[in-house]
């Protein structure tokens, strides 16, 4: 079977193998023009205007979200969906205040109301979002909303942060601000 | 296009793919198959009604390869090399280039009227996928018009036409897919139910021609590596306890927090007026 000869080509671009002279290249499969391609947040606007550079997060083998301690900075949570990713959630999570920055930006979704718009920018996408729920949670419980970090369902943007009250004896902010917000018009692509 | 627009062949052509859907369902659910070993050039046989001999390099791989029929991964040098389909009727062939990544070599009919069929390299993403998730490719190697897929009801993909591909991460599930003519109208193919495995890249090859009955699809699985998926159990994110406590943090929802204000704020004056 190896020795058997190749059909004479009957068009110049299909060539038999080996025995063509200039074998044409394959060609090579393209991704479809609506094809999106998903990206990490690197911009987050909030309902006021502000704008916080967003930072990957990951969740550490003690199960703490490892956002970034300057509170001017939010962190996306690395397991979770991404800009342009058909399902789940995109979490971004930002401290409230620090002992050497004090409040921070992110504060102002303490007073976020339904129908409030956030956008989440990458490099290339860009997502407007429209508050759908703003709610607090205990944060010891927060993990147990399986719906905050749930990859599956209609995409989705989570924002947390702290709030409730203060005691410093039992680890700081008793709750969560948990922000749920849907998107609001189309991907734009930039 | 709307099924009103449509040329007399066009419509024949679509009745003739209404007609297939319910015979292509089955396969498409079972043609599922993990290929073990590692990433390399696979070959995919995308010619429904005839058997090809594979050759590379003018020598033969496989002989009588069947339709949806995926051969590989092949141990190929790096570099160029002459892969070779011969039909007793036909012999189609390209070049391909073999590097470090993994591909497929698809044989398949073009969209518009040819004597053979071509050979198009679809290059498979094997970046790592987060744990509890899997890719998902589609390819449209078929002889219909550009088209959508549609998963649980969700439009996932648009416009895609012949020789393009498209793909997304996706969570692991079974999904009921249809592939639907771009612009509306019944379904192409479907709905049938497509599992997609976690981590794992998932490649469906449309295939075939409405006209003949022969639409089908071949659905390929390769392993990837994952990514922790785990959520976090805990999200502290302050530390000064510098936000007081205010009518902002009241719980529940925002209109409930608004109706207590103003609530408050009725009694207050109530009570300032005495």
């Amino acid at each position: 079977m190896g020795a058997e000869r190749v059909d004479p080509p009957t068009s110049p671009a299909v060539t038999g193998g080996a025995e063509g002279p200039t074998p044409t290249p394959a060609g090579a499969a393209r991704a479809a023009r609506s094809q999106v391609v998903p990206e990490a947040p690197r911009l987050l606007a909030l309902p006021d205007g502000t704008v916080m550079r967003v930072d990957p997060a990951r969740s550490g083998a003690d199960g703490v979200l490892d956002i970034p301690q300057d509170v001017n900075r939010a962190g996306w949570w690395t397991g979770g969906s991404r800009l342009g990713d058909p399902f789940g959630s995109i979490v971004l999570a930002a401290h409230v205040d620090s002992l050497s920055q004090g409040v921070g930006p992110i504060v102002g979704l303490l007073s976020a109301r339904p129908g409030d718009r956030v956008t989440a920018t990458g490099v290339r996408l860009s997502q407007r979002f429209r508050v759908r729920s703003v709610r607090l949670v205990e944060r010891a419980s927060l993990h147990q909303r399986s719906a905050v970090f749930s990859p599956r369902g209609a995409p989705r943007l989570v924002l947390i942060t702290c709030a409730g009250p203060y005691d410093p004896a039992r680890g700081g902010y008793r709750d969560n601000l948990v922000v749920t917000a849907v998107p609001d018009g189309r991907l734009l692509r930039r | 296009m709307s099924p009103r627009s449509l040329s007399t062949p066009a419509r024949a052509a679509l009745s003739a793919l209404l007609l297939a859907t319910v015979a292509v369902a089955t396969p498409w659910v079972t043609a599922s198959a993990t290929a073990a070993g590692p990433p390399g050039t696979y070959v995919v046989q995308g010619v429904p009604g005839t058997t090809v001999d594979v050759t590379v390099d003018g020598k033969v791989v496989q002989s009588g390869v069947k339709p949806k029929q995926v051969v590989g991964p092949l141990d190929l040098a790096t570099g160029r090399h002459t892969v070779a389909f011969k039909s007793p009727d036909w012999t189609s062939s390209g070049r391909v280039s073999v590097a470090t990544s993994s591909q497929d070599v698809v044989l398949h009919w073009p969209a518009d009227a040819a004597d053979r069929p071509e050979v198009t390299v679809f290059t498979n993403d094997l970046k790592p996928v987060v744990a509890t998730q899997g890719r998902l490719v589609v390819a449209h190697t078929a002889v219909v018009p550009p088209a959508d897929i549609v998963a649980n009801g969700k439009t996932l993909f648009t416009n895609i036409a012949n020789g393009e591909f498209v793909t997304a991460d996706v969570p692991a599930d079974t999904y009921s897919v249809s592939v639907v003519p771009t612009g509306g109208g019944d379904p192409l193919l479907g709905p049938v139910d497509l599992p997609v495995k976690a981590g794992a890249l998932t490649r469906v090859f449309a295939i075939g021609a409405p006209r003949n009955g022969s639409m089908d699809a071949v659905v390929q699985v390769l392993p990837l590596s994952t990514t922790k998926a785990g959520a976090p159990t805990s999200v502290p994110t302050g530390s000064a306890g510098l936000v007081p406590a205010g009518p902002s943090r009241v719980p529940g929802m925002a209109v409930a927090a608004g109706l207590l204000a103003l609530l408050g704020g009725v009694l207050w004056r109530r009570h300032a007026s005495r």
